[in-house]
């Protein structure tokens, strides 16, 4: 069965449920990760898990690096997963075209939240000496999200290119205007 | 796909380097930067679309090289060099793609990319 809402020149739509459900699930289980990691630091709970580097976890999670922001810097990252879910779930099987704005704020949540969580894990050994089980699954889950986000944004970039090299207003596809997304394939 | 999931390991292995050769800290920091980078640019290539994230694995590789080079003192290096050398050569294994994402991220800075190309076909 053919899919509806393919883009030009694709073998499949990046938009899909499929394509966005699993992303969804994996940001909804950092995010959780996150918030169990992030109430510890404030002490809602006296004692994180941490099966293979010992008191690794309580150093990160105690350490100078994450307090530098206000708020605990595992509760910052809850809150890019919850971005992650919310742009992850809103619009239909058309929004890389119906609603580019979206996608790429989904791409843009999705993109700097990895890269954070690279640095977060280089900075562990760098100037902590201690690794954290927990931190390196949210990294690596933030990681995996990248590749298969960065398709739909793709999907979406190129729509906005040709609705520019048509000479309408990218600015009105870029917001979902319903003709253009109409007249332009 | 294979490739990736091959340097990733390797990423890991990397990181795992200083503990099994007992590495001063000097040299240990960049076996920490490097493995995570490597593991990072591999996982994202993991995905065909990104395949090309694949040769940001190079420089980082050969700066593990050169590194360990620089910083070796009376270290032994060559598990270091000789990881380095399997993520460079898998890293620039090229492998066809089977899709073509309407001509990838440089479509986006073509005249006439294959999106375009086939959406004015429709019309």
């Amino acid at each position: 069965m053919s899919q509806p809402y393919i883009p030009p020149a694709w073998n499949y739509n990046p938009s899909t449920w499929g394509q966005r459900l699993p992303l969804v699930i994996i940001a909804l289980v950092g995010m959780f990760i996150a918030l169990y990691l992030g109430a510890y630091q404030v002490r809602w709970i006296d004692d994180v898990w941490e099966p293979f580097f010992g008191d690794g976890s309580k150093r990160i999670l105690n350490s100078s690096i994450s307090k530098i922001l206000p708020i605990p810097d595992a509760f910052l990252g809850a809150f890019g997963y919850f971005a992650d879910v919310v742009t992850g779930v809103i619009g239909r099987t058309s929004r890389w075209k119906t609603m580019p704005w979206m996608v790429i704020v989904f791409g843009v949540a999705v993109g700097p939240l990895g890269m954070v969580s690279i640095l977060l894990v280089i900075s562990q050994p760098v100037f902590l000496d201690a690794w954290c089980s927990l931190c390196l699954l949210t990294a690596i889950i933030s990681v995996v999200m990248i590749s298969p986000a960065m398709d739909e944004m793709l999907a979406s970039l190129q729509y906005l290119q040709r609705v520019k090299r048509s000479g309408l207003s990218v600015w009105k596809a870029f917001w979902g205007n319903k003709e253009i997304a109409n007249q332009i394939n | 796909m294979r490739l990736q999931i091959v340097n990733i390991l390797t990423g890991l292995f990397i990181m795992l380097i200083p503990y099994l050769w007992d590495y001063h800290k000097e040299l240990s920091v960049h076996n920490y930067i490097t493995g995570p980078l490597i593991i990072t640019f591999a996982i994202t290539a993991l995905w065909e679309i990104n395949r090309n994230a694949r040769w940001l694995n190079i420089p980082v590789a050969a700066w593990l090289i050169i590194s360990s080079v620089l910083f070796r003192d009376d270290q032994v290096i060559y598990p270091n060099i000789i990881a380095a050398i399997v993520v460079i050569i898998l890293s620039a294994i090229k492998r066809k793609s089977k899709s073509i994402y309407g001509g990838g991220w440089r479509s986006l800075f073509q005249k006439n990319p294959p999106h375009m190309q086939q959406a004015n076909n429709k019309v």
